[in-house]
C-alpha cells in the first residue's frame, strides 16, 4: 500500500461508525419517549391544520380572501391531518402509559378529520352551513392544542 | 438622469431579488414557532451577503475575472473542484425549491395542485430563460419581487405590538415549549436563506459579463449596500407577520397558504393577489441564471442571447465558470 492510500485510512472506519451509530438508532425498539414524541408530533399537525383552516375560512367569511384560495388551503390541511394520522398510527403503544396516550389522541384526531370534512362540506354549501361547521373545529383544536401542552 | 433611473432600478431590483423561497419558509416557521427571536439571525445573514458580494464585484470591477478563477488560481484545482462541487450541489437544491415554489404560487392562484404545474412551469421558465435577456428577466422579476412590500405594511396593519416584539427580538433563546436543537436548525436555514450561492454568482458573473471596470465600483457599492439591507427589511417583515399572526395561536407554519395569509388578513384579496406576486415573482428565472450557464468549446460560457463571453483572453479549455 503506498503512503498516499495509507493516509485515508481513517476514513473507512469514521464511515463505517457512522453507518453503525445511524444503524442502531434507526433499529432500536421504540420507548415511552418515542411514542410521547411521535403522539405529540401527530397532535400539533392535527392542531396547525385545523387552526389554519379556521383562520382561513374566518377570512372567506369576512369577504377577505377568495374560493379557490380557501379550497387550497383546506386541502392542504387536509393532507396534513391525513399524514398526522398516519404517523400516529404507525407507532406502537409500549406500555400502559402509551396505550393511554393512544386512548386520549385516537378519538381526537378522528374528531379532527370530521370537523374538518365537515368544514369542506359546508364550505361548498354556503357561508350559513359554512359559519356552523367552524363553531365545531375550534373545541377539537382547543382539545389537541391542550393535549401538546400537558405531553410535550 | 439615465444614469440615477439605472442606480435606482439596480436598488430595486437587488431590493425585490433579495427574497426567495427560503426566506420565505424559513422567515415564516421561524417567526410561527420563535416569534421574532431569530431577528437577529437576518442582521448576521445581510452583513455576510453584503461583504460577499461587495468582494465578488469588486474581484471582477478590479481584474476582470470572477471569483472562482481566484481561487482556482490561489488554493488549487483539487480545492477548487470541492468549491464547484458544492456550489452547483447548492444551486441544483436551489432550482428544485425554486421550481416548486413557482408551482405552489400557481396553486395559490388557481387551485390546482402544484403537481400539474410543475412540468409547465419547468417548460415556460426554461423557454424564458432561453430567449429572454437576463437583464429584462431580472427586472421584471426583481420588481415583481417588490410586491411583498405587502409584508412590511402589513406590520403596522396587523397592530403590532412593539414593546412584546421588541421584547423576543432581544431573546437569543427558544421559547418554552421549544428546544435549542430546533432553534438552531431554524437559525442556520434563516442565515442560508440570506447567504445563498447564486447571490453572490449573479454578482460576480454578471459583473464579467457586463465588463465591469472600476469605475463601476460605485454602482455595484450602491446595490450592495442599500439594496440588499432593504431586501433585508422585506425577509423581516415576512418573520414578523408571521410572528404576529401565527405565534401567538401556536400554530407552526408548513405551507405557502399560510405565508400568505398575514397578507390577507391584513389587505383582504389585494394583499392575496399580491402576496401571490411576490411569491411567484421571488420564485422565478433570475434565480435559476447560475444553474442554466452552459459552457462553449472556447472555455467560455454562455447565458442564452445577449449574454458575452466570460473572461475574454482565457486560454481554450480553462474553467468554464463565471463566478
Amino acid at each position: 500500500m503506498n503512503s498516499g492510500l495509507r493516509r485515508w485510512w481513517p476514513l473507512p472506519v469514521v464511515l463505517v461508525l457512522i453507518w453503525a451509530v445511524l444503524g442502531y438508532f434507526l433499529t432500536k425498539p421504540p420507548d415511552f419517549h418515542d411514542y410521547r414524541r411521535a403522539a405529540v408530533q401527530a397532535a400539533e399537525s392535527g392542531y396547525n391544520a385545523l387552526a389554519t383552516a379556521q383562520m382561513t375560512v374566518q377570512e372567506q367569511l369576512a369577504g377577505k380572501t377568495t374560493g379557490r384560495f380557501t379550497d387550497g388551503t383546506l386541502q392542504r390541511s387536509s393532507d396534513t391531518l391525513a399524514g398526522a394520522w398516519k404517523e400516529f398510527a404507525a407507532a406502537t403503544p409500549v406500555d400502559d402509559a402509551t396505550e393511554g396516550i393512544r386512548d386520549e389522541l385516537g378519538p381526537l384526531l378522528l374528531s379532527a378529520v370530521t370537523v374538518l370534512g365537515n368544514l369542506r362540506v359546508a364550505e361548498d354549501v354556503g357561508s350559513g352551513a359554512t359559519a356552523r361547521a367552524l363553531d365545531a373545529v375550534d373545541p377539537v383544536a382547543e382539545q389537541l392544542n391542550d393535549f401538546v401542552d400537558r405531553h410535550k | 438622469m439615465k444614469k440615477l433611473l439605472g442606480i435606482t432600478l439596480g436598488i430595486l431590483t437587488a431590493i425585490g431579488g433579495f427574497v426567495d423561497i427560503g426566506d420565505l419558509v424559513a422567515g415564516s416557521e421561524a417567526g410561527s414557532r420563535f416569534g421574532l427571536r431569530h431577528a437577529w439571525v437576518l442582521g448576521v445573514g445581510v452583513l455576510g451577503i453584503c461583504a460577499y458580494a461587495e468582494m465578488a464585484g469588486r474581484v471582477v470591477a478590479v481584474s476582470g475575472r470572477p471569483v472562482f478563477d481566484l481561487v482556482r488560481e490561489r488554493l488549487g484545482p483539487r480545492v477548487a473542484l470541492v468549491n464547484l462541487t458544492a456550489s452547483y450541489l447548492v444551486t441544483l437544491l436551489t432550482i428544485g425549491a425554486e421550481i416548486g415554489g413557482v408551482a405552489l404560487a400557481l396553486e395559490l392562484l388557481s387551485g390546482t395542485t402544484y403537481l400539474v404545474w410543475l412540468p409547465a412551469v419547468a417548460l415556460v421558465l426554461w423557454l424564458a430563460l432561453w430567449r429572454v435577456r437576463f437583464e429584462t428577466l431580472e427586472r421584471i422579476f426583481g420588481l415583481g419581487g417588490l410586491a411583498l412590500v405587502v409584508f412590511a405594511v402589513a406590520v403596522f396593519r396587523l397592530h403590532a405590538d412593539w414593546p412584546a416584539l421588541a421584547g423576543q427580538a432581544r431573546h437569543i433563546s427558544p421559547p418554552q415549549g421549544e428546544n435549542w436543537p430546533n432553534y438552531w436548525f431554524l437559525a442556520v436555514s434563516l442565515f442560508a436563506s440570506a447567504l445563498t450561492p447564486y447571490e453572490v454568482f449573479f454578482f460576480s458573473s454578471g459583473g464579467v459579463e457586463e465588463r465591469w471596470t472600476a469605475k463601476d465600483l460605485g454602482q455595484s457599492r450602491i446595490n450592495v449596500f442599500i439594496g440588499f439591507p432593504l431586501g433585508g427589511l422585506l425577509a423581516l417583515s415576512v418573520l414578523v407577520t408571521s410572528a404576529l399572526v401565527f405565534y401567538p395561536r401556536q400554530v407552526s407554519v408548513d405551507s405557502l397558504n399560510q405565508v400568505a395569509l398575514p397578507a390577507v388578513i391584513a389587505f383582504g384579496k389585494v394583499g392575496l393577489g399580491l402576496a401571490i406576486l411576490g411569491f411567484f415573482s421571488a420564485t422565478s428565472a433570475p434565480r435559476w441564471r447560475p444553474a442554466c450557464r452552459r459552457p462553449t468549446r472556447s472555455g467560455s460560457t454562455s447565458a442564452g442571447r445577449g449574454a458575452s463571453t466570460c473572461s475574454p483572453g482565457r486560454p481554450p479549455g480553462s474553467t468554464p465558470c463565471c463566478w
